[in-house]
Formats: C-alpha cells, sequence, structure tokens
C-alpha cells in the first residue's frame, strides 16, 4: 500500500484531538485507513446510553469514493440491516469528495435521532416502525439496553 | 430542408468488390467506407455497388425496404456522427460545442426539435438542459493567495486551483482524479457536477477533455456515443452478438432493417426480424414459450429488462426496489410496474401482490381442462413448426461461411468464371436465411390469426414457400459443389424471393386478393 495520503493524516489527527461530541474514532496500529468507531446513542432517542461500535474503512481511491462504514452492536433500526450496513445516502450516491469522516459519522448520529422508515434497507424493521411506532420503539429500546453496553 | 440521406449498403454489394472472397463479417472494415453522415442539407445518391448483376433480383430484393431508408454504423461511425451532430448544433445555434452536446442529450438528439426551441425560447432550453451558456470553463483561484484543497487538504497558491462556475475550488489533480473515478463508474459521468456536497453545476465536455487523460477522454467519448444511440429513436443497436454496429432510420418508422454484418432486425422492438407477425404478438408468443417451458424459474431469474428502456437489470440483493443503471427508472421486480404505485398496502418491499400469476392448476371442471389440452396441442403444432425452422436457420446461416469457400472452389476450378459468375450461391444462401427467418415467424403469425378464408389463403402461401425453401436448402447442402446447375439455382432462388414476397405483401396487406 501508497503512504497514507497528507488529508487522511490530517482527518485522523483533527479526529483525535477535536473529537465531535458523543463520537470517537481511532485507527488501528497496524492500519491507518482502518478506524474503530464509538457513537454513544442520542439522547431523547431510543438508542440513548447506547455505546455502539462500528468499523470504518477507507479504501485505495478515498476520498474519491466514500468510506464504508458498518455497525458492529446489533441495533434495532429500519435503515441498518442485520449485518450492520447502513443505508445513507452519502454513503453511495450522494458521496462527495469534499465530505469527511466527520460529516459521514455525524450523519450517522443523526440517523440514530431520526429514524427513516419510509428508506428502508432492514424492511421487516421499517414494517414495524410503519405499523406500530411505539412498538418498534419500545423494542429498540430493550435492544440497546440488551446489546450496546 | 431537403429530404435526407442515404447510401444502401446490402451485405450482398458490400462483399462484391472484395475479390478475394475473404469476408470478416466481424469486423469493422464493412462499415468504414460508409459515410454515416446525416447532415441534413446533403444529399446523398443512392449507390448500389453491381448494379449490373443486382437487375434479376430487382423485384424481389429483401434488404431494400420500399418506405423507408438506413444506414449502418460502425462504432467509429457513430462516434464522428456524434460528433457533426454536435458540430452542426454548435454551428447553427452558436453556443460552445460542450455545451451544444449537453443539449442535444437533453433533447435525445432530435436536432430539428431542439432547433425549434432554441429560436422559440432559448432561455427555456438552457435551463431545461442545466447548462451555463456564459459560463462553462473552469475557473482558475486567486494566484496572490495560498488556498487549502478540501480533497487531498493540501496547500496550493490559488492560480494552480480549479472550479467550475459555482467557485467550489479543487486543485487540479483532484478534480482529475474526481472526474477520472465518474468515468470508471459508468456512463452516468455524462452528468457529472461539481465535486462539492449538493451541488448541481454540470461538468461541461470540453473540460473533461481538458483534463482527463487520453484514456479516459476515449472511455468518456464511447459513452456519449452510447447515449447518442441509447437515447435516440431514430438509431438501434445491431442485436448480432459482437457486432457492436447500429443502424440509422431516419424516419424512425420502419420494420425490418439490415446491418452491414448481414443481421436483419426489427427497428421497432430491436429484435431479430419476425415478418410477418408483429411486434405484439411476438412479445406476447415469447412470454408464452417461456411460460411452458420454464413456469416455475421465470419468477426467479436473476435479470429482467427495465420496463422503460429495455436494459437488461440484475437483481442483487432482497429488496425488490429496482433502479435502473441506464435510465433511472425505479420499478418492482415482482410486477415491473412504476415503484410510486407501492407501499406496506402492497405487501412491503421483499412482497408484492399486485401480480397475479394466472394459475393453470386452478382449473378443475372437464370441460376446462378439454379446452386447456386442445390449447396446449395447438400451440405445440405452431411451436414444433417454428422451432424447427429456427433450428435449421441456425445451421444455414454456417452457409454463408462456407458459400465463400465455395465460390472462391468454383472460380478455381474453372478458369473463365469471374468472381461475379459465381456470385449468384451468395444471393441463394442468402435469399434461404431470409425464407427461413420468416417461416419460423409464419408459425407465430399463423397461431394468431382466426380460423377462416384468410387463414387458409395464408398456409397455403406458407406450404408454397416451404417447398420451395426446403428444396433450396437442399440442393445448397448436399449439392457437390462441382455439381452444381447455376441456372437451375437462381431460378430456385428467384422462386423463393418470390414467394415470400407474396406472402409478406399477403400478410401485411390482407390476404384478399386473389395470387396470380
Ligand atoms: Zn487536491
Ligand atoms: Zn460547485
Ligand atoms: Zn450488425
Ligand atoms: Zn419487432
Ligand atoms: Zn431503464
Ligand atoms: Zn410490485
Amino acid at each position: 500500500m501508497s503512504s497514507l495520503p497528507r488529508r487522511i493524516f490530517k482527518e485522523t489527527q483533527k479526529l483525535i484531538t477535536e473529537p465531535p461530541p458523543g463520537i470517537s474514532a481511532t485507527p488501528h496500529e497496524d492500519n491507518l485507513r482502518h478506524f474503530k468507531v464509538i457513537i454513544t446513542g442520542p439522547a431523547t432517542s431510543p438508542y440513548e446510553n447506547g455505546i455502539f461500535n462500528l468499523e470504518l474503512f477507507l479504501p485505495d481511491n478515498y476520498p474519491m469514493v466514500p468510506p464504508k462504514v458498518r455497525f458492529l452492536t446489533k441495533i434495532y433500526h429500519p435503515n441498518i440491516d442485520r449485518l450492520g450496513r447502513i443505508c445513507l445516502d452519502i454513503l453511495k450516491d450522494k458521496w462527495s469528495p469534499a465530505l469527511q469522516i466527520r460529516t459521514v459519522l455525524l450523519s450517522i448520529q443523526a440517523l440514530l435521532s431520526s429514524p427513516n422508515p419510509d428508506d428502508p434497507l432492514a424492511n421487516d424493521v421499517a414494517e414495524h416502525w410503519k405499523k406500530d411506532e411505539n412498538g418498534a420503539i419500545a423494542k429498540a429500546r430493550e435492544w440497546t439496553q440488551t446489546h450496546a453496553k | 430542408m431537403s429530404k435526407s440521406n442515404k447510401k444502401i449498403q446490402s451485405p450482398q454489394s458490400d462483399s462484391m468488390d472484395d475479390t478475394d472472397g475473404d469476408i470478416d463479417y466481424g469486423s469493422d472494415e464493412g462499415g468504414s467506407d460508409e459515410e454515416g453522415d446525416f447532415d441534413e442539407d446533403e444529399d446523398i445518391e443512392i449507390e448500389i455497388e453491381g448494379e449490373e448483376t443486382d437487375g434479376i433480383y430487382d423485384d424481389t430484393d429483401l434488404n431494400r425496404s420500399k418506405n423507408s431508408d438506413f444506414t449502418s454504423l460502425s462504432a467509429e461511425d457513430l462516434i464522428n456522427s456524434q460528433q457533426e451532430q454536435v458540430i452542426h448544433c454548435h454551428e447553427v445555434l452558436g453556443v460552445p460545442l460542450g455545451i451544444a452536446g449537453a443539449l442535444l442529450r437533453a433533447y435525445a438528439w432530435d436536432k430539428e426539435k431542439l432547433f425549434l426551441d432554441f429560436f422559440d425560447n432559448r432561455d427555456k432550453v438552457i435551463k431545461k438542459a442545466n447548462v451555463n451558456l456564459n459560463d462553462y470553463v473552469f475557473h482558475k483561484g486567486d494566484a496572490k493567495k495560498e488556498m487549502t484543497c478540501p480533497v487531498c487538504y493540501d496547500d496550493y497558491n490559488g492560480g494552480l486551483m480549479l472550479s467550475l462556475s459555482c467557485k467550489h475550488f479543487l486543485c487540479r489533480r483532484c478534480m482529475k482524479d474526481y472526474l477520472e473515478v465518474e468515468i470508471k463508474d459508468g456512463p452516468a459521468c455524462l452528468h457529472a457536477k461539481c465535486p462539492y456536497p449538493k451541488c448541481n453545476v454540470l461538468v461541461d465536455e470540453t473540460l473533461v477533455k481538458d483534463i482527463v487523460d487520453k484514456k479516459h477522454y476515449s472511455t468518456y467519448s464511447k459513452f456519449i456515443a452510447r447515449s447518442f444511440v441509447d437515447d435516440n429513436p431514430r438509431i438501434k443497436w445491431c442485436p448480432a452478438p459482437d457486432c457492436g454496429r447500429a443502424v440509422y432510420c431516419p424516419e424512425g418508422i420502419t420494420d425490418t432493417v439490415t446491418c452491414t454484418c448481414s443481421c436483419k432486425f426489427c427497428f421497432q422492438c430491436g429484435k431479430e426480424s419476425h415478418v410477418p407477425c408483429s411486434c405484439s404478438e411476438l412479445v406476447k408468443w415469447l412470454k408464452k414459450e417461456k411460460d411452458e417451458s420454464e413456469t416455475a424459474t421465470w419468477l426467479t431469474a436473476n435479470t429482467k429488462d427495465c420496463p422503460k428502456c429495455n436494459r437488461s437489470i440484475e437483481k442483487n440483493g432482497g429488496c425488490n426496489h429496482m433502479t435502473c443503471s441506464l435510465c433511472k427508472y425505479e420499478f418492482c421486480w415482482v410486477c415491473m410496474e412504476d415503484w410510486k404505485d407501492h407501499s406496506s398496502g402492497t405487501g412491503g418491499y421483499y412482497k408484492c401482490n399486485r401480480y397475479k400469476p394466472e394459475e393453470l392448476a386452478g382449473r378443475t371442471k372437464e370441460t376446462d381442462r378439454e379446452t386447456a389440452r386442445r390449447e396446449l396441442q395447438k400451440y405445440m403444432h405452431y411451436f414444433k413448426r417454428y422451432a424447427n425452422h429456427d433450428k435449421s436457420q441456425k445451421l444455414e446461416k454456417q452457409l454463408r461461411e462456407k458459400a465463400q469457400d465455395k465460390m472462391k472452389e468454383l472460380t478455381q476450378i474453372n478458369k473463365y468464371s469471374s468472381w461475379v459468375d459465381v456470385e449468384y450461391i451468395q444471393k441463394a444462401v442468402q435469399t434461404l436465411i431470409d425464407c427461413r427467418g420468416s417461416l419460423k415467424y409464419t408459425y407465430v403469425y399463423g397461431y394468431y390469426l382466426d380460423e377462416g378464408q384468410e387463414k387458409n389463403l395464408f398456409e397455403y402461401l406458407q406450404e408454397d414457400l416451404e417447398r420451395v425453401t426446403e428444396r433450396l436448402s437442399e440442393i445448397l447442402e448436399s449439392t457437390p459443389v462441382e455439381q452444381f446447375d447455376r441456372d437451375e439455382i437462381i431460378a430456385t432462388t428467384r422462386s423463393a424471393a418470390t414467394r415470400l414476397q407474396h406472402l409478406l405483401e399477403g400478410s401485411s396487406n390482407g390476404l384478399v386478393v386473389e395470387r396470380k
């Protein structure tokens, strides 16, 4: 692998020195393109107080292509599937090379605050959300207590 | 504006001057001597090489459609014609080249309509195409200032930074990387926008040419050529595998066209020529064929054609929400209907209950079962004959190459015979293939034809053609070349071609008039 581009170095540095509230991202020692990410569940969301582990990887042609991110902690959310894959436009066709790891992680945090069952990735969860929102929120809260510790 | 075009190419005339007889139908050479010139102001005379020998088939040469003309275009022709169109538009409208291209694409290459609209309401046209007439070059940053590129985070002198009209600056290397990745990603790069989030400024073609390397620009040009065909109702890809040519038909209303590669196809539906049966009958027939043979596997097949543009779409996940990679149409995998009509009310995202299969097994009454059996028997009758002609046609297509060898052999056996003297063999083979192709589809046509006087007459013509076709096939396939009877082959060829013409004319004009 080629040496680490200056951009990645700078982004990493800033993530460590000025982490966004409720988010931490640290690169693995053996692979500086591979990050261990922790997002705290936003207050007033069913994920409140949860500690969610994610992994983030910067492909070779980053930032021309988006980073790859997925949840490692089990989560009950209409836009996140059983494998932890996230349905988020900026991780797909709305990606722009002027966006950053920071913006991606903030967007994921925002997705936890406002799930969008109309653009689902986990269909059964989305159906649940639409038919019985209170029930779905209760289940999300339950999962948070069991898995996101 | 005078009526346009065109030089007609038939596979026969194409190979006439190819005296070594070694014709490579797959190469681009056949197309390179054609102009592919769409210039509407120019009249090109109809030019058919080898006129003198063509005479004997004048009234039956099926390569020439009577109602409309067409031109076969090689990959190179496509790029040239496309560029000519852009240049013409640039000259007439007085807009920069890149913008002319974007305008034409926005108008599905309908130049006349673009010109009319442009002279009628210029601003509306420009707005529709999302281009900026006064600002389509790269901007440079302030050379007196240091700027940080938001992509690579390196610092540069402002004079080395670039932007589109939106003034979102990037260093040149990042702009290049960005565009090259877009191009690698596929044809959507034709709509590449400024790399800043949520900025909608379109990247102009001239800018792409200016900044990416040669290899990427050539890929980009190919995408433009592709859009030139895919978006243009007057050009269709030749369906023959590995052909890569397209056929241009200025009127856009014709049935059968012939590509330089000798493939005949329907200009309406893009499938192999299927006269006398209509496109809709063919669709019904093919669906029936599928349903009968693989009802079970049909629903689970992994690719389907986009209902809007027919691009083949692969399903690669569980979700039924499909988005066409070419036209961006969103549809449901199960019922193939617009995705907008779907919600949790239609069964959610993995199931769709809009699709209601016609249950054959649901028939219980004896009479129904009898009807079903009779229907199936009728279908099998037609299908067997259809499949047989299909098989024969595939074999006879191989004859085309063998014909070249036979012709070469004959000219060697008889020192006095020239290529023109043996050319009848090639005509005979082509006529055989044409007859076979149509015979195949006469069984589709016949299947949907109501019983009665007309059907009787049609079947009479069909039988007649079948008989002569089999005779021609026999002569060509099992007679040793040195025993070829030139007069007999010419007579049989003519007889088959005439019968084919009668049948096709009869089925398109109605079979009421008595045959001579
Ligand atoms: Zn840069
Ligand atoms: Zn911009
Ligand atoms: Zn072709
Ligand atoms: Zn058709
Ligand atoms: Zn499509
Ligand atoms: Zn559906």
